[in-house]
């Protein structure tokens, strides 16, 4: 690992680790948490003050750095477990599961600090149950079922970017409109009085579809592409495997 | 830290090195452990001591916390010698006081007030105390195998065997060893001296009582001297009575009904009160016809000497 | 190295001191004042040899609960709530993380003990101060006495002995198991001398090799315990103290080394 033994200080010193569901010293600040840590790691005085400041303000916990770790919540304590995860500037991250726990704008904030980790040119490893998130993020993914691996690749070679089809939803529509559709539509699906999702295969035209229901008194509300997600993917890799445990979970590297 | 020469996963050094680096500390513990027993040798243990006699069992027990609970046995031995002293009770026997002074020394063998106090309160005449005067004699002997400096002890059991059992070569001979100890005071030695020539006599006890309550450190030994004193000084008083109170008999043919006759003959300056301020009482029936009162802090008497009557004039 | 095996230590004595472990320092100050108020009242001149008595004994019991339960929970606290993982990731090696361990509950057993010989000493200037008498009553040993320092600090090194024996069954093994060990191996340690005696009282020759073995094996704690002498102004030599701790230092570090095997040989997964 980074052409020395795993467990080397040397190799220690360049990585860094978030642990899942991590437990830190309870007695223990933020604050205090991350500068033990920093010394650890040999950073001391204005150095170690400038980096812990620095870390606290990106993971967005500054406002409670003074307070004790009992009584942080599940979403902050992962917030300090990112934050201690890089005090060294690593090169390398891992980070088990670091989206749980948290709720959506800190979601928002750990991908931001990820991609940014990546435009530093650090290597993120992250593992993750929320594919959406995978997909956003990586730039090659493993899967592993059951503890085992089963594939693993660059995401854009196991996800063609083709549509698969279409998404339509309008409003307003009369059950004779979407008679008129036939076979076209391969799923249709209520939302609410006269609401109605609709999908239909690659090969429609969905500006002539929109137009022709339009014509008969409905209104448009969306038109999406329907793409192979990894979530698809993953789904028809873990069914490959009829005997493997349904719990699997998507590696990808970022 | 910065050692790249460190290997393995695990942090350092193999296994093997570190089981030796082990092994040599424990070699070096063990050799200055033998070390240090050859100069300051524990004492070995004696088996019969540690499986039959109830203190030693205890003491070993404690797990080095022997010397708070011999302070604890000693306080129930104050308790328990107070308190039955104090008790209404009719039955004082102090059955405990014995064993529980026992296991106070035998749990720390270096308890000083333990030996000195527990032989005073076990010589205690009854029913001021149990009255053993040969516990207290033993008590003290175990002191002194204890701590042979001690001339103390010595010396405590001189006053034993002087002021209760009134064997004054016994005495003579206890103070006599306390004054051979390195460190005992001068007057021991003169003390032995006198007790074998005029043991018994007043003026003798007198002085021994003086120097004790003169030279010791401890509140309660003189307190216990000061006590003494006062009640030698009451034998004074009630002989000197006694003279006046005979002169009355021999005057009307009868003794005297109460103390205001003899001050209105004006052989009397006011109510006679002993040391402790309580008046003396004219008991027609008592030796010489007159005693100490009951109510008094001084009573009872010892009773070697107020059996010795006849005054000195 | 030093840095890191530092702040090891440092953290596990921040920890006692945020667990109110230090509480019980006023707990001891309470119960020896409040004793040395009682025994004045219950016993005849005695309350110095008691209250020294009381303030050893008190200390050693506090002392060695806070070696046990702090010292068995040093390494299996961390590993039960899974922090180790994290630790161990960062430039930390197994070794320094057990010395540091070790150090930092050192550091707060010599806070402990400090605080408590000083309320000690307080207690005993009060009563010089408000008996002026004392002094000369004290036949046996001054009230202020000095040699009292000698028995605090054959205490201190018996207790770093009974937590690296804490601590190394805690890289091993639960807290209570742990705990249960110590203690068994500080009563034994009291009983050590009989062991090696063992061989005139049975019979049987291999019992006797059996208890010689024992005996070095296992920690001889009586020897620490001077508290009797120094009430009972006996001497102490330096020698001794200085022999006595020095056996304790180095068993000290035998177990903190194989604590450092143990743990090294765990597979953290």
């Amino acid at each position: 690992m980074l052409g020395k033994p795993p467990g080397h200080p040397d190799v220690r010193r360049r990585v860094g680790y978030l642990p899942e569901a991590p437990y830190f010293y309870d007695y223990l600040s933020a604050e205090e948490l991350l500068n033990y840590f920093a010394g650890l790691f040999g950073l001391r005085g204005a150095a170690r003050t400038a980096r812990v400041s620095s870390l606290l303000d990106r993971v967005g916990i500054a406002g409670e750095r003074r307070l004790p770790l009992r009584k942080f919540s599940k979403g902050m304590l992962q917030r300090v477990g990112l934050a201690q995860a890089l005090l060294n500037e690593p090169e390398l991250v891992f980070l088990d599961e670091p989206m749980s726990g948290l709720d959506p704008l800190g979601r928002r904030d750990v991908r931001a600090l990820i991609l940014e980790l990546r435009d530093r040119g650090c290597t993120v490893f992250f593992s993750s149950h929320i594919l959406s998130d995978a997909e956003a993020l990586c730039s090659r993914v493993a899967i592993v079922v059951g503890g085992q691996l089963v594939t693993s690749g660059r995401l854009s070679d196991i996800l063609a970017f083709e549509v698969s089809g279409w998404e339509l939803v309008m409003t307003d529509l009369q059950p004779a409109a979407l008679e008129s559709l036939g076979s076209a539509a391969r799923k249709v699906t209520r939302i609410s009085e006269g609401r109605y999702t609709i999908e239909v295969g690659p090969e429609a035209e969905p500006e002539r579809l929109v137009g022709g229901l339009r014509s008969r008194g409905g209104r448009f509300v969306s038109l999406n592409p329907v793409r192979t997600t990894l979530e698809d993917y993953f789904v028809q890799q873990v069914e490959a495997r009829k005997t493997a445990p349904p719990a699997g979970r998507v590696m990808p590297e970022g | 830290m910065d050692a790249p020469a460190a290997r393995g996963l695990k942090g350092g050094v193999s296994a093997l090195s570190l089981l030796a680096v082990a092994a040599l500390l424990w070699g070096a513990a063990l050799a200055l452990q033998a070390y240090r027993e050859a100069r300051h040798p524990q004492p070995p243990v004696s088996s019969d001591v540690l499986y039959f006699r109830g203190g030693a069992a205890v003491s070993r027990a404690a797990l080095g916390f022997d010397a708070i609970l011999a302070d604890v046995y000693w306080i129930r031995a104050i308790q328990h010698f107070g308190g039955t002293r104090r008790s209404e009770s009719g039955d004082k026997t102090y059955a405990q006081l014995y064993p529980l002074l026992d296991l106070t020394t035998t749990l720390d063998p270096h308890f000083n007030v333990a030996y000195r106090f527990g032989a005073i309160f076990l010589a205690e005449e009854h029913p001021n105390g149990p009255g053993r005067t040969d516990q207290a004699i033993a008590l003290l002997e175990r002191g002194l195998a204890a701590d042979p400096e001690r001339w103390q002890y010595a010396q405590d059991a001189g006053f034993v065997h002087y002021w209760w059992r009134q064997d004054y070569k016994a005495a003579a001979e206890w103070f006599d060893r306390a004054s051979r100890i390195e460190g005992a005071p001068w007057w021991l030695r003169s003390m032995a001296a006198t007790t074998l020539a005029e043991g018994g006599d007043r003026q003798s006890s007198r002085q021994l009582w003086q120097q004790l309550y003169e030279t010791t450190d401890d509140a309660w030994v003189r307190d216990n001297a000061q006590l003494k004193l006062a009640q030698l000084r009451a034998l004074d008083d009630i002989d000197a009575l006694a003279v006046i109170v005979r002169r009355f008999v021999d005057a009307r043919g009868r003794p005297p009904a109460a103390w205001d006759e003899l001050v209105a003959m004006r052989w009397l300056a006011g109510i006679p009160r002993d040391p402790s301020g309580t008046p003396y009482e004219l008991k027609p029936d008592a030796q010489g016809g007159v005693a100490l009162s009951e109510r008094s802090s001084l009573s009872p008497l010892p009773p070697q000497f107020t059996r010795k009557t006849g005054p000195t004039t | 190295m030093g840095r890191v095996i530092g702040l090891v230590a440092y953290h596990v004595f921040k920890e006692s001191v945020r667990d109110k472990v230090l509480y019980n320092l006023v707990l001891f100050a309470v119960l020896m004042i409040g004793a040395s108020y009682l025994i004045g009242q219950l016993t005849a001149g005695q309350d110095v040899k008691i209250i020294k008595d009381l303030g050893l004994a008190a200390s050693s019991v506090f002392g060695l609960f806070i070696a046990v339960f702090i010292g068995v929970g040093l390494v299996w606290k961390e590993v039960d709530r899974r922090s180790v993982y994290n630790l161990l990731v960062k430039p930390v090696r197994r070794y320094e993380f057990i010395v540091g361990k070790f150090l930092g509950l050192a550091l707060t057993l010599a806070v402990n003990i400090a605080v408590m010989a000083a309320a000690l000493y307080a207690v005993l200037g009060l009563m010089t101060w408000l008996q002026p008498g004392l002094g000369k009553a004290a036949v046996e040993a001054p009230v202020m006495d000095p040699q009292l320092l000698k028995a605090f600090a054959l205490l201190y090194v018996q207790l770093l002995v009974v937590t690296s024996v804490a601590l190394f069954f805690s890289t091993f093994s639960g807290p209570m198991l742990s705990a249960a060990f110590t203690f068994g191996l500080y009563i034994v340690g009291h009983f050590n001398a009989d062991l090696a005696h063992f061989d005139s009282v049975v019979k049987s020759q291999a019992a006797g090799w059996l208890g010689k073995a024992l005996y070095y094996a296992l920690p001889n704690l009586a020897p620490f315990d001077v508290k009797a002498a120094v009430v009972h102004g006996q001497p102490v030599s330096a020698t001794y103290v200085a022999l006595t701790s020095g056996y304790g230092l180095l068993y000290a570090g035998a177990m903190i080394t194989l604590a450092v095997i143990v743990f090294s040989r765990r597979d953290f997964k």
